[in-house]
């Protein structure tokens, strides 16, 4: 099936050239763009019919080594998805034509919209995990690309960092879910590791691969508490919204659970998680519906409430629950998305979603408001509407749970009634209260019936509302037993109904239905008591709480590491040192041996070396420069003596050379250099320093011990004494090793000085010439290392105004 | 100096020293114009080719008494380092003439530090990867300071010139260490010595410990990484992205052979460092970065954090952990050329080293603000780019390795990194630009950036040419250590 794979890439391979079509076509790119999620709805409705359990696949090898290839597979499951998002896909390219306005670049916003498309095509499709994650974040970016693609304003910053934060954060899930499965299951593709269920299932890392996996599941559908990114990602526009936001990529997460649910699913974990969850985000999703008064803001809550309602459904594993759930994402997605383009055409004409500042609706744009109240009204689940036949459903599966009904499932059905009446009452606010009443139409004096073309959309998924509501049984078997069986991996024949059956499930819905009407009669108390509930922990807090906690820690670590004072990084760095060996040492549990074998010390050597050391004390004592000098010239002097001292003139000599020559040119930079800072350490300080100075000491001298007790090989002089005359034909041994036995190394070192001394007189004359000219000024002072300035600098640049 | 017929195998590092000298010369006359910058760019190139086209490609060849080795090892890291001068030379040519940079001594001290580098991957001999080192540093502090009039600059230079010398002291002593211990310089050798030494545990234990902190240094491991956001934000920008990206891949390719190949029978000891480094690198590194508000320091934390990941492929060795190194190193050094040459071009029309001045360049530069919102991707380590795999490529190491939880740190950390990186795209996109004028980029920004772009999606979505190059390469030269 490599048509297969070319549906999924076509998006992506068409995509760029849609500027470079829009700089040719203008806006009328619109209709060409919508030519391709048009013809790959069309070839995926060929699909209809024939696919079930049993996947078509296709496979090419990607990166063979890491086991990830580009392996698809479509079943019924996938392909009820890839039919939103093509269809929808199309019908929203249509619409955003209009809705845009002439500035906007439709060029950009139609390469977005078609590598979105693309990627979620893959996300569906894909049969290998790392591949589904790589389409995963894809959307994500997608989303983010088209956020800002319109909006510039802070409260919209701030949303999109968040929304990529969590979405990202549960996409690490799924990669880290994907690699231990990996461990577990030896295998990334989906179809393998289905075959080790069993495997995976004993396995100790099954838990946190479920948890993980459920993470990213979990935040992608804005399922309870990572849904607070989804009303900020509602500065989209409202073509986006529909798109992205209520008919496919928040389902994405659902088809994650949905899809791994043969392979992990079935256990206590799984579904008791995934219920709970979907249950509390139902009841607060609808509670915080109630309480916006922008329109797009309470569809968000209501597409968060839904997806809830939803994703348990793929958690359960029994037949009812299965097709309960594939008929809601079928349903949800025509109801919510004609819901989103309705009020964008309400923004468009009124150029406001505030529900305050609307009513009377039906007057001025009565096909907008029949459509709205439609809509409205099957997504309370009104008789003879689509909402009605799935939330039947739904309650039905609620009620029949896999492990049998117990306290927990008595709970989620609570709560699920509860969430549906309140659903109820925020239908009916969209479905009456802006359409009747008397007349406010925002900032617009006429507002009207919009072109054909816009409303295109909201009438074919109105259509499609009124039609699965009456008659339901033209996609029972195609699509929606077809996804039931693509996700369980059995065929599943189960059965839809259009005529109210009396029984449990009627009786909540009516339940639902009541209490929502008595709450919408009541709406002003109902809005003011929900008003009331300011709960101390919500999920923004927590969001924003560990944002500023990171902030904190981030300037506090910068603050306290990065002080600008070498002498700082020198302790760090001998501590590691000290740290490192103890460590290494205590792991290799190494018995050190050291065999001592030293010269008698006399006494001169001993003066000498106890004058080194005074010295040495010295230099880090005094507090003046010129004394700090002195001092260290006498710590080289006596090395020198001691070189003398132990029969090694020209060592002495070279020593004695080399301090003289540093001593004058620390002297002549000793007049550069600004004085030195006054003393501000604290005993405590100190002594760390001298700790610190004491032990690199030790272990420095510890070391030399050690190493001079390892004799590897015989000295080398042995061999120049008895070679120098016959091979080198002088007796003078270190004349001969100079010019015979390393004659080369005495050229290249000669080469180096010659070099050195041209450096020198070209160095020379350079300044010569430019003394003719102006004194040139110290253009900067110098910047002393140890400068308290500097440090200030350092630890002020840490810090954001 | 013993010459032989082997001196072919030396060609790169021959050609790109002349193309140094020569580049030098041809800045001396006081209209140098674009010549040392074009001399620069083709000794590179033909360094490039002659490695990707030259004999002796598949071989293990070790020469002049052991001083040099050429392997597939080496000649992927030459390569790689050669690649990252040519991109540098690119990002560079309009930089160094803007800001009146000496052109002829810039080029010359940046081949020169190429040289260095190429060194330090190709040899097995403790001198000279430590002679490769010291060229490599010696060349990048004077081109830290090459804004003269710049008191960033200036302050970077003597920070990193005091640090490097710490760190030059401590290799340099930690060498001594292990040459005392054993009594060889060649790690062929000194493998073989130390497994059969006793007693000299400590000596080699202090050894191994320097030299990590040496090498620790250059790679800018915390907490040795003092030096890198003063000098990554004081140092000319395409300096700094040479340093972030060719010095600390040098770094890691000099301690994979030294740990490796020189001492494999102190593993234990050097994995359990490695780790904990890794660990506080990145972390520190990725905590420290949220609070910038400079995009040079920004980077140069990431740097930091970035390093921290590469290290976790040092401390688990295994044979797929050093391939995803590899992987990593490769991804990340597009990336960050790329990011920069982005910083760069911002910064050619008005001052723009705050993250606030990115505001608006989704309008500004709509190809560059999406490149640079790739490269961050590609920084947090989201598919399809190059740093997607090479994290994930790291991932999947520790995890077939038996440290998941390593793998868990580095998702973590992940998850930290995403307000920094994201903040700049965010700027970008989100924001109203003050100075709403298009912004003009020469070519050699434009084929920066293409290039830089170029390699991360094509890394990101055909990696397996890639995987499959580094999956061949072995640190331990398959060739016999007699003499």
């Amino acid at each position: 099936m490599s048509s297969l794979f070319a549906s999924v890439m076509l998006p992506f391979i068409l995509a760029p050239w849609v500027p470079a079509l829009y700089r040719k076509a203008g806006r009328r790119v619109g209709f060409l763009v919508a030519v391709v999620p048009v013809s790959l709805f069309v070839y995926y409705l060929g699909f209809l019919g024939e696919l079930g359990s049993e996947p078509v696949g296709f496979r090419l090898p990607w990166i063979p080594l890491l086991g990830v290839d580009l392996s698809f597979a479509l079943d019924g499951f996938g392909l009820l998805f890839a039919l939103l998002i093509t269809g929808i896909g199309s019908l929203v390219v249509i619409y955003s034509t209009y809705y845009l306005g002439p500035r906007e670049d439709l060029g950009k916003f139609y390469l977005y919209i078609l590598i979105f498309m693309g990627a979620m095509l893959g996300v569906v499709t894909a049969d290998n995990i790392v591949l589904l994650y790589i389409f995963w974040e894809i959307t994500s970016v997608a989303s983010f690309l088209l956020i800002g693609f319109w909006h510039t304003r802070e409260e919209s910053r701030w949303g999109a960092l968040k929304a990529m934060m969590i979405t990202v954060l549960g996409g690490f899930g799924i990669l880290t879910a994907a690699v231990l499965l990996y461990v577990v299951g030896g295998s990334f593709e989906l179809s393998a590791l289905m075959e080790n269920r069993e495997a995976v299932l004993a396995s100790p890392l099954y838990v946190p691969i479920v948890l993980l996996l459920l993470l990213g599941a979990f935040t992608k559908s804005a399922q309870a508490p990572f849904h607070i990114w989804l009303p900020g990602a509602m500065a989209a526009p409202t073509p986006v919204s529909a798109y992205l936001h209520s008919a496919t990529m928040v389902k994405a997460g659902i088809f994650l659970v949905g899809r791994m649910a043969p392979l992990l699913g079935g256990t206590p974990l799984w579904y008791y998680t995934v219920s709970a969850v979907g249950a509390v985000t139902v009841f607060l999703g609808a509670f915080l519906a109630i309480r916006q008064t922008d329109l797009k803001a309470l569809l968000a809550y209501s597409t968060v409430s839904q997806l809830g309602l939803i994703m348990p459904m793929f958690a359960a594993g029994t037949e009812v629950a299965a097709l309960a759930g594939a008929a809601h994402i079928l349903n949800h997605a025509t109801f919510k998305g004609a819901l989103f383009m309705l009020v964008g055409i309400i923004d468009h004409e009124t150029h406001t979603r505030d529900l305050r500042r609307l009513g009377g609706l039906y007057k001025a744009m009565p096909v907008t408001a029949v459509l709205t109240g439609i809509a409205a009204l099957s997504m309370a689940g009104v008789w003879p509407l689509n909402g009605f036949v799935s939330k039947e459903l739904i309650f039905e599966a609620m009620l029949h749970p896999p492990f049998g009904p117990d306290v927990w499932t008595q709970a989620f059905a609570v709560l699920a009634v509860l969430g549906s009446a309140m659903t109820t009452i925020y239908c009916l606010i969209l479905a009456h209260r802006i359409n009747f009443g008397k007349p406010r139409y925002g900032d617009a004096e006429h507002p009207h019936d919009p072109p054909a073309g816009m409303l295109l959309g909201p009438v074919l998924l109105v259509g499609l509302v009124v039609l699965l509501g009456v008659y339901p049984y033209i996609a029972e078997g195609p699509i929606f037993n077809a996804a039931a069986s693509g996700h369980m991996r059995e065929e599943v024949h189960g059965h839809v109904h259009n005529v109210p059956v009396p029984g449990m499930p009627l009786a909540m819905s009516l339940i639902a239905l009541g209490l929502g009407l008595w709450g919408y009669r009541h709406l002003e108390s109902v809005r003011r008591a929900f008003d009331q509930v300011r709960p101390r922990v919500h999920a923004n807090a927590v969001y924003d709480g560990i944002l500023a906690g990171l902030d904190r820690l981030s300037r506090w670590m910068v603050r306290v590491h990065m002080t600008g004072l070498l002498r700082d990084y020198i302790a760090y760095i001998l501590l590691v040192v000290f740290l490192g060996i103890g460590l290494a040492a205590a792991a290799s549990g190494a018995a050190f041996d050291l065999r001592l074998d030293l010269a008698p010390m006399t006494f001169v050597e001993a003066v000498v070396i106890a004058l080194i050391i005074a010295g040495a004390i010295a230099v880090a004592a005094f507090r003046h420069r010129l004394a700090a000098i002195v001092a260290l010239s006498i710590v080289g002097l006596m090395v020198s003596f001691l070189y003398v001292q132990l029969r090694a003139p020209d060592l002495a000599l070279t020593q004695l050379m080399v301090e003289s020559i540093s001593t004058v040119l620390i002297l002549l930079a000793v007049r550069y250099l600004p004085p030195l800072p006054k003393e501000q350490d604290t005993a405590r300080r100190k002594a760390a320093d001298i700790a610190l100075a004491a032990g690199a000491g030790a272990l420095v001298a510890f070391l030399a011990l050690m190493t001079n007790a390892n004799r590897l090989f015989p000295s080398i002089s042995q061999y120049f004494v008895e070679n120098s005359k016959p091979l080198g034909g002088g007796s003078n041994i270190v004349n001969v090793i100079l010019v015979d036995f390393r004659g080369v190394d005495t050229m290249g070192e000669i080469t180096v000085l010659g070099i050195a001394a041209l450096s020198v007189y070209a160095l020379v004359t350079l300044r010569q010439r430019t003394r003719g000219r102006a004194e040139r000024p110290v253009d900067d002072p110098p910047v002393a290392f140890d400068d308290p300035r500097s440090a200030a600098r350092d630890a002020r640049e840490g810090e954001m105004p | 100096m013993p010459l032989d017929g082997d001196v072919g195998l030396l060609l790169p590092e021959i050609i790109v020293t002349l193309a140094a000298v020569v580049a030098l010369a041809t800045g001396l006359r006081p209209q140098a114009g674009r010549a040392p910058a074009v001399w620069a760019f083709l000794g590179v190139t033909a360094a490039a080719l002659l490695l990707l086209i030259g004999e002796g490609r598949g071989q293990a060849v070790e020469i002049w008494s052991g001083t040099v080795l050429v392997d597939g090892f080496a000649r992927l890291f030459k390569l790689v380092f050669l690649v990252i001068a040519g991109l540098t030379v690119l990002v560079a040519a309009d930089y160094v003439r803007r800001r009146g940079i000496p052109p002829g001594e810039f080029y010359l001290l940046l081949l020169l530090a190429t040289v260095g580098m190429m060194f330090m991957a190709g040899s097995l001999n403790l001198l000279t990867i430590y002679l490769g080192l010291e060229c490599l540093s010696l060349a990048s502090y004077s081109l830290s300071g090459l804004l003269r009039r710049d008191a960033r600059s200036t302050e970077a230079a003597l920070k990193y010139i005091l640090i490097g010398a710490i760190s030059s002291g401590t290799i340099l002593f930690g060498m001594s260490l292990v040459f005392g211990a054993t009594g060889s310089l060649h790690l062929g050798e000194v493998s073989q010595a130390v497994s059969s030494a006793t007693g000299m545990t400590p000596v080699l234990l202090a050894g191994m410990m320097f030299l990590v902190v040496g090498l620790g240094v250059k790679m800018a491991a915390v907490p040795f990484h003092m030096w890198a956001p003063d000098v990554y934000d004081g140092a000319p920008a395409p300096v700094a992205a040479f340093l972030i990206t060719g010095s600390e891949a040098a770094a890691f390719a000099a301690a994979l052979r030294i740990f490796l190949v020189g001492l494999p029978s102190l593993r234990a000891e050097w994995t359990a460092v490695f780790v904990t480094l890794a660990v506080i690198t990145m972390t520190f590194g990725n905590i420290s970065a949220i609070v910038q508000t400079r995009i040079r320091r920004l980077l140069a934390y990431s740097a930091v954090a970035q390093a921290g990941y590469v290290m976790v492929g040092l401390a688990i060795a295994s044979d797929a952990a050093v391939s995803a190194m590899l992987y990593y190193l490769i991804a990340y050094a597009f990336t960050t050329i790329g990011a920069f040459t982005v910083v760069i071009l911002l910064a050619r029309h008005q001052p723009a080293d705050e993250i606030q001045d990115f505001r608006g360049l989704g309008q500004r530069a709509p190809l560059f603000a999406l490149a640079l919102t790739i490269f961050m991707l590609s920084f947090i380590g989201i598919p399809p780019t190059a740093g997607f795999f090479g994290k994930f490529y790291l991932f999947q190491a520790a995890v077939g390795a038996g440290m998941p939880w390593l793998a868990v740190i580095m998702v973590i950390n992940g998850i930290i990194s995403i307000p920094y990186y994201w903040g700049v795209v965010r700027t970008m996109y989100l924001s109203e630009a003050e100075d709403r004028s298009p912004l003009e980029a020469p070519w050699g920004l434009r084929w920066a950036t293409v290039i830089g772009l170029g390699a991360t999606l094509v890394l990101g979505l055909f990696p397996d040419a890639l995987v499959r190059v580094v999956n061949a390469i072995q640190v331990v030269p398959g060739l016999p250590i007699a003499f």
